[in-house]
C-alpha cells in the first residue's frame, strides 16, 4: 500500500494519521465486514470522503444498509485495486456530473474488473457506485453495460438483459415509424 | 439489490443511471433501446442523453427546445456557420458533425473567369442537375436530386484541429463541360453494424 506518499506534509498530520487507522471498516446490509484503504475510499467516493471527514466512521464497521455483501465486496476490491494502480489525476474528480465531465475510457484493469462480473453483480455494483458517489466506478460500470447494448436490435437488447417487451404491437409500430432511420436494417 | 432471484433487472436501475449509460451509446442505439421496453424509453428520451450526443462547443443557441428534438432538428436542417459558406448538420446515427463546403469556398482554378466557369444561383428545390456529366466516376443520385461522387476518405487522428486538403483534378486534357459543383460534403463513414 502506498499510503505514506504524502510525506512532505507537516509532522502533525503524520501524528494524527498514526493515531488513526489507515483503513476503514464497512458493513454490508447483511452484516459482513470489509476493510478498505481509507485514502482510496476518500479519493474515490464522495460519500465515504464525507463520512471520513465528518468523523461518522465506525471502527466496528460503518453501516451501509443499502449495499449487499457481494456488491460491497466488489466496491472494496475496486478501491483497493485502484489504490495500488497508478492513480492518474484526470480520473479523480469530486462530484457526479453526467452531463459535463468528459467520459474517460476505462483502463485495462478496470475493463477486466467488470468483465468478470455476472449481469446481476454488475447492476448491483452500478447502484452501489451511485449510492456511494463513486463517479469513476459509475463510469466504468455504465461503460460496460453500454457496450453490451451497442449495435443491437430491440429484440437482442431484450434478450441480453432478460427484459420483457411491455409495449403493445401498435405502440411498437408507432415508435419504429417515428424513428425509422434507427431501425432500417432490423 | 441482493437476491433478485436470477433475473436481470436492468430496468430497475434509477432512470439517471439508465440515462448515464445510454449516453455512452449512440443516437441509434438509444432509439433502439427505447423500443425494447417502457422503462428504457423514458431514459432514452431524456435530455441528459441527447445533450451528450450534441457536439460540444458550437451551437449553444436555443436551449429552450428539448435535447432530443434539438438533436434531430440539427440532423434534418443544416445550419449555416458564421462564414456564411459552410453548413453543418449532425449524422443522425452517430451524432458526428457533417459539413458542406459550398462551391464559393473552394479554390477553383479559373473560377473567376466567366469563360471557364459561371456562378449560377441554385434554387431551394435544388433541381439543377441537367448537364452534370454522366458516365464519369460513377456518380450516385442523392435524396435531394444532386449527383455525388465519392472523392475519398480520411482518418482524423489529429484530434479537433487537424488540417485536411481535398482536391478534385482533371486527369486528361479532353475539354469537358457541363459540370455544376454545389460543394464538397464531409461526413462520417457509415460503420457497418454487427
Amino acid at each position: 500500500m502506498e499510503v505514506d506518499k504524502g510525506k512532505g506534509e507537516a509532522e502533525e498530520t503524520r501524528k494524527v494519521a498514526e493515531a488513526d487507522r489507515d483503513t476503514v471498516t464497512l458493513k454490508s446490509s447483511d452484516g459482513k465486514l470489509f476493510e478498505v484503504s481509507k485514502e482510496a475510499a476518500a479519493r474515490l467516493s464522495t460519500v465515504l470522503a464525507g463520512m471520513i471527514a465528518g468523523g461518522s466512521i465506525d471502527d466496528n464497521g460503518t453501516d451501509l444498509k443499502q449495499i449487499g455483501s457481494e456488491a460491497l465486496e466488489n466496491v472494496v476490491d475496486y478501491c483497493n485495486k485502484h489504490a495500488n494502480s497508478i492513480p492518474s489525476a484526470a480520473l479523480i474528480s469530486s462530484s457526479i456530473s453526467f452531463n459535463t465531465a468528459p467520459f474517460k475510457e476505462p483502463e485495462e484493469w478496470e475493463r477486466k474488473f467488470v468483465d468478470r462480473l455476472s449481469h446481476d453483480a454488475l447492476f448491483d455494483l452500478v447502484e452501489a457506485a451511485n449510492f456511494l458517489g463513486m463517479e469513476r466506478l459509475l463510469d466504468v460500470t455504465c461503460h460496460k453495460i453500454s457496450e453490451m447494448m451497442k449495435g443491437k436490435s430491440p429484440d437482442q437488447i431484450r434478450e441480453v438483459f432478460n427484459i420483457k417487451n411491455d409495449y403493445t404491437k401498435e405502440e411498437l409500430e408507432e415508435i419504429r415509424q417515428e424513428l425509422a432511420w434507427a431501425f432500417y436494417d432490423d | 439489490m441482493e437476491a433478485s432471484s436470477g433475473t436481470c433487472e436492468i430496468a430497475q436501475l434509477p432512470e439517471e443511471i439508465l440515462s448515464a449509460l445510454l449516453a455512452l451509446t449512440t443516437p441509434r442505439d438509444a432509439c433502439r433501446a427505447a423500443a425494447a421496453c417502457r422503462d428504457f424509453r423514458g431514459a432514452a428520451d431524456s435530455d441528459a442523453v441527447w445533450s451528450r450526443f450534441m457536439p460540444r462547443g458550437e451551437l449553444s443557441g436555443s436551449p429552450a427546445s428539448s435535447g432530443k428534438g434539438r438533436f434531430l432538428r440539427l440532423c434534418d436542417r443544416p445550419v449555416l456557420l458564421a462564414d456564411g459558406l459552410t453548413s453543418m448538420w449532425l449524422d443522425r446515427e452517430g451524432g458526428a458533425k457533417c459539413y458542406m463546403l459550398s462551391a464559393r469556398q473552394l479554390n477553383i482554378a479559373w473560377g473567376d473567369t466567366p469563360h471557364y466557369w459561371s456562378w449560377i444561383p441554385i434554387q431551394g428545390s435544388r433541381g439543377g442537375r441537367d448537364g452534370i456529366p454522366q458516365n464519369v466516376l460513377l456518380p450516385r443520385e442523392r435524396a435531394d436530386g444532386w449527383m455525388e461522387v465519392e472523392m475519398g476518405e480520411f482518418q482524423n487522428d489529429e484530434g479537433e484541429d487537424g488540417e485536411v486538403s481535398i482536391k478534385l483534378m482533371e486527369t486528361s486534357a479532353t475539354v469537358k463541360s457541363g459540370l455544376i459543383v454545389q460543394g464538397i460534403e464531409i461526413r462520417p463513414k457509415k460503420l457497418l453494424s454487427l
